[in-house]
């Protein structure tokens, strides 16, 4: 049967028109005014990663999140601690991305926690003034992080170093509690060459600290590292492969970096690898996981595994930010009014305490019991009553009593 | 063949148009953005009694033992959240069932739970040392409405008079005890009222999500007890249907009060979803259809002191109980307002506690003038104190 042009026309015609208009449709059409589009994978794989390749295509929304403002009812004045130690305990951070996670992933650490640092920036290898992304000449993907790791560090030296006392080192899937930073920092001395996160045992004699937990230098480690680590290829890896969190380690343990405990005064962590759920409940990591046999100080699974203070989380995608946000900055029980001891009690391993802190801190520990002790003294002595010089003994011990006789 | 006629030609051009339509949504992945009526009621009455939203994860096999409340990070803190535990006494009732005592329960009654003035566990067999009773209503989802109207019952029989508030959730709720009390203490539990995730549906007033938790006065329970369950008029006789519609047909019907949850600011406090799905979007289409006050997204969906969440699996309520009642920014001191503050939706606060608000800021605003009549006298009299 001959097929005539007018029917092939109208055919075409047709499903060209049927194609494009469902194409138009689906491409413009939001599901509701009030959503925020975002491209997420499946839940199972985004909120409990172990690796970069399973965060892979994390992406947080397009638009922008709403967050409420400081000056609401329920957030005036409540940062004056903090504020008062944000001057006092000074940290720069710098984020190591890449230009393919500038809009899925930078931008959303930017939303969030990055804020509460002294200064920020982000280090790529290409630019975006906007988001606040510094461009280096450096190569991407996983053989340049070392690379890319000594050019961060070494710009930050030559452009910010007397901008802060501590340089913090994170990922764009790291989310960090910048108030428990400075809390653990401020017993310290940032002229003094020691760094602190989440330590592993593995490759050195001291260990090192993970780089997805985020890792934090003193100004004096920074300085050194530049100085003398990165021209010196005795003490520092020239070549820009390798794992830069275990280079790094190497490097510092050459230069004489000590080796800073992060954990809380009860052995509790502070820098984690991993989401909050992963190192509270069992069963995430399990027995064979790699961590039980990398982590330097012994580690548990339950509520013991973390700090009140803890400082930082990892594998963290965008999305899971604003939810840390929300339930660790805004969301809180009615009536519970936390009581942080200052200055922090310190933790347990005395030999990564550098001497003059530990000596400090007892003398502050004294002059605190002092001052205790006096105003018990203080508080004894001005409930004992007036007595005449001629009262005897008895009179005094019968307290009121013999008040009213003693006088001859 | 030559020429077709028109009318054949306008059929063939209609055909491909359908046909190329169908071959792209079956080919595209997003289809479901252009839902069909039919596949909206599927999925809501999927997330209504299916549940299916949450895979368990790891359950622990043992509760988590928590940070001890005399330690250093945690000594003193509860002074207020102690003082209100007394003021506003809420007994809570969970529904469960013998399949998730261990799976769920159990973990209920480790996090939250124990910061409920009486806990109990509504099921169809009892273990005295989980708390929970055999309620005598069966098991299964086609029997909630029976557990709900027998659990009300017992609680009235045994506990009416020692509470003020009494508080019904699901074993897979987490809800924040201080903040409920927080959110009632305005309130007077001698007033027919109760809050919850409220949707506009089935009734007047409408009703409060099942999930998302609901809180009954005292007086609301008397009133459900006493005037709705002997009257099958006002209250669906049989033991089918959704718990959460007929029990917001029943109170609608009998006169109790549907409160505004919300904060202040008009942020919810109820949720019948996770806060990570509230936050950033992800809820149904079908909560947008159902819900009462108009949601935001983004962080101003969410009240600063929310009460509740819903399908959170026993990972995350040990989640949220690190994260909420653990970790904490150092040097951030929340300062609470007390009582908080009411609700904008004026038509649910009862009329005595909107009077109370009123004199509240008549005597204010009095004081203000009071004090500015001594400043003019003052400026007047040429006295100026420096």
């Amino acid at each position: 049967m001959a097929i005539s042009r007018n029917f092939v026309l109208t055919l075409g015609t047709g499903m060209f028109c049927g194609f494009f208009s469902f194409y138009l449709l689906n491409s413009t059409v939001t599901v509701h005014p009030h959503y925020i589009e975002g491209i997420s994978p499946p839940r199972d794989v985004e909120g409990h990663a172990h690796s970069h390749a399973e965060l892979e295509n994390a992406a947080g929304p397009l638009a922008s999140v709403s967050m409420h403002s400081n000056n609401e009812l329920h957030h005036a004045g409540e940062a004056t601690q903090a504020e008062d130690l944000r001057d006092k305990v000074r940290v720069l951070c710098w984020i190591m991305t890449n230009p393919k996670n500038h809009e899925k992933k930078a931008r959303h650490v930017r939303a969030t926690w990055v804020r509460r640092c002294n200064k920020f920036i982000f280090i790529s290898s290409e630019e975006d003034k906007d988001l606040d992304i510094v461009g280096l000449k450096v190569g991407e993907g996983r053989d340049h992080l070392w690379e890319k790791t000594k050019a961060a560090f070494t710009y930050v030296y030559n452009n910010h170093l007397n901008e802060a006392e501590w340089f913090l080192k994170a990922d764009d899937d790291t989310y960090t509690i910048i108030e428990n930073l400075r809390y653990m920092l401020s017993p310290y001395d940032p002229s003094q060459p020691i760094y602190f996160g989440c330590r592993f045992k593995k490759y050195m004699k001291d260990g090192y600290m993970s780089g997805g937990a985020g890792y934090v230098l003193s100004r004096e480690a920074l300085r050194k590292f530049v100085e003398e680590g990165l021209p010196n290829k005795k003490k520092c890896r020239q070549e820009s492969n390798g794992s830069e969190d275990v280079e790094m380690g190497k490097c510092l343990q050459n230069l004489g970096v000590k080796r800073g405990d992060s954990r809380d005064s009860l052995g509790r962590g502070r820098f984690f690898p991993f989401v909050p759920e992963h190192h509270l409940v069992p069963g995430h990591i399990g027995p064979k996981n790699w961590y039980w046999d990398w982590i330097y100080y012994p580690s548990q699974v339950g509520f013991d595994c973390c700090s009140d203070t803890a400082i930082s989380f990892h594998y963290v995608p965008p999305n899971k930010m604003y939810e840390l946000e929300y339930l660790l900055y805004h969301l809180r029980p009615y009536g519970i009014v936390h009581r942080d001891p200052f200055p922090p009690p310190l933790p347990p391993d005395k030999s990564s305490i550098p001497k003059s802190v530990l000596e400090e801190y007892e003398k502050k520990e004294a002059a605190i019991r002092q001052s205790k002790s006096l105003q018990i003294l203080e508080a004894k002595s001005s409930k004992i009553p007036e007595v005449s010089t001629k009262a005897t003994i008895s009179q005094v011990v019968k307290g009121t009593e013999g008040e009213n006789k003693t006088t001859q | 063949m030559q020429g077709l006629s028109a009318r054949t030609l306008l059929l063939v051009l209609a055909c491909s148009v359908l046909s190329s339509m169908l071959t792209f949504l079956a080919v595209t992945p997003t289809t479901t953005r252009i839902l069909s009526p039919v596949a909206k009621i599927h999925e809501r009455f999927q997330d209504l009694h299916g549940h299916s939203h949450e895979e368990e994860r790891e359950i622990p096999d043992n509760v988590l033992a928590q940070h001890d409340p005399s330690e250093l990070h945690h000594k003193g803190e509860a002074i207020e959240a102690e003082r209100i535990a007394q003021e506003v006494k809420v007994l809570c009732w969970i529904l469960t069932s013998p399949s998730t005592h261990d799976k769920k329960a159990k973990h209920v009654k480790a996090t939250w739970g124990k910061r409920c003035n009486k806990l109990i566990f509504m099921s169809s067999s009892n273990d005295s040392v989980l708390g929970a009773i055999d309620i005598g209503a069966g098991d299964g989802r086609d029997v909630l409405w029976g557990k709900t109207k027998k659990a009300y019952k017992y609680v009235y029989d045994h506990h009416l008079n020692e509470y003020d508030w009494f508080f019904k959730g699901d074993d897979d709720t987490y809800v924040l005890m201080e903040n409920m009390r927080y959110m009632l203490a305005a309130y007077d539990p001698t007033f027919p009222i109760y809050f919850g995730s409220r949707f506009k549906k089935f009734s007047k007033q409408g009703y409060m999500s099942g999930g998302g938790g609901y809180v009954l006065s005292r007086a609301a329970v008397k009133k459900f007890i006493e005037d709705a369950l002997p009257n099958k008029l006002k209250c669906k006789e049989d033991d089918t249907g959704a718990e959460d519609a007929e029990m917001g047909k029943c109170l609608d019907n009998i006169g109790v009060l549907a409160g505004d949850s919300r904060d202040s600011l008009g942020r919810g406090r109820f949720f019948p979803f996770t806060p990570a799905t509230h936050l950033m979007g992800g809820v149904p289409d079908w909560y947008l259809d159902y819900v009462y006050y108009k949601p935001d997204t983004g962080l101003d969906c969410c009240s600063d002191t929310p009460v509740t969440f819903h399908y959170v699996s026993t990972d995350l309520m040990y989640t949220l109980e690190y994260l909420l009642y653990h970790a904490r920014p150092y040097g951030i001191v929340h300062h609470d307002p007390y009582p908080a503050p009411l609700p904008p939706d004026t038509k649910s606060i009862p009329e005595p506690i909107l009077e109370k608000q009123r004199q509240k800021l008549e005597a204010l605003k009095s004081k203000e003038q009071q004090q500015n009549d001594i400043l003019t006298q003052k400026v007047g009299e040429n006295v100026i104190s420096v």
